[in-house]
């Protein structure tokens, strides 16, 4: 086998142990149950989703400051990538609160943020897609990209606390006070399945990059 | 295990399953095309 593809073999039979102990290891939630269970695949989907567009802003500084194409490459991958795993966060969002509030989407204010951060995002794509010019294609989405990332902690931490919302309280906490309290069981799956989705990023992102790449290669 | 979980456990080990392979045979694709690449670089 290929020196690079052990990793990824390694993250798929991981990412596998990882869905199995979230049923089997992990207790159920104490207030939610087993729609519980969702956290271990919805909070890291979201967490990586946050990740994914702080490095978009990180490429896209590095592509205003030097020019160089492989940053914008890296941004445009990154930021795909967020929108992929804020997609993920929002179903498994909407699952879980479908079995908890028995309606899938209520405009909670949590949920508002999100679908305003998937918004911001898409047109981060739609500018690309009106802009012929390579360069200043670039230029534009890069300075887009920065200022799209400065929302994100607004709408993703900030905005959702200021009003009362269905969601369960942020706060993850071992000693039962919050109103979400993780077992040291579900603490273990927890943590395990954010590694693993961040090695599902990491080479996803670095898979997105090789095929720009390529591309620029073949283009004529 | 209740029936109800297992059968979510199923679903999801699938979901993860299907998209594993995905990835991974798009992974594979692009090493042949890079690797093919490489070899038409004077």
């Amino acid at each position: 086998m290929a020196k690079g593809k052990i990793l990824p073999l390694l993250l798929g039979i991981y990412m596998s142990l990882v869905i199995v102990a979230a049923f089997t290891y992990a207790e159920a939630e104490a207030t939610l149950g087993d729609a519980g269970r969702v956290i271990f695949f919805h909070i890291p989907s979201a967490w990586i989703a946050v990740l994914a567009f702080f490095v978009s802003m990180v490429g896209s500084i590095q592509y205003l400051r030097k020019g160089r194409i492989a940053d914008d490459h890296g941004a445009v991958a990154a930021a795909e990538l967020g929108l992929v795993f804020t997609v993920v966060a929002t179903i498994t969002g909407a699952i879980f609160a479908n079995l908890a509030w028995g309606t899938p989407w209520n405009w909670d204010p949590r949920e508002t943020t999100v679908f305003v951060l998937l918004l911001i995002y898409l047109a981060y794509f739609a500018l690309r897609a009106a802009v012929e010019e390579e360069d200043r294609r670039s230029r534009l989405a890069a300075v887009y990209s920065i200022l799209a990332f400065i929302t994100v902690p607004f709408l993703v931490f900030i905005l959702p606390r200021f009003y009362w919302s269905l969601h369960p309280d942020p706060i993850i906490s071992t000693t039962g006070k919050a109103s979400m309290a993780m077992s040291p069981h579900m603490l273990q799956v927890f943590m395990a399945s954010l590694l693993g989705f961040t090695g599902l990023f990491v080479w996803l992102y670095r898979l997105q990059v090789r095929i720009a790449r390529a591309a620029d290669q073949i283009k004529p | 295990m209740s029936n109800e979980l297992l059968t979510v456990l199923a679903v999801a080990l699938i979901t993860w399953l299907g998209v594993f392979v995905y990835i991974w045979r798009l992974d594979s694709r692009v090493s042949q095309l890079e690797a093919d690449l490489r070899q038409k670089k004077p």
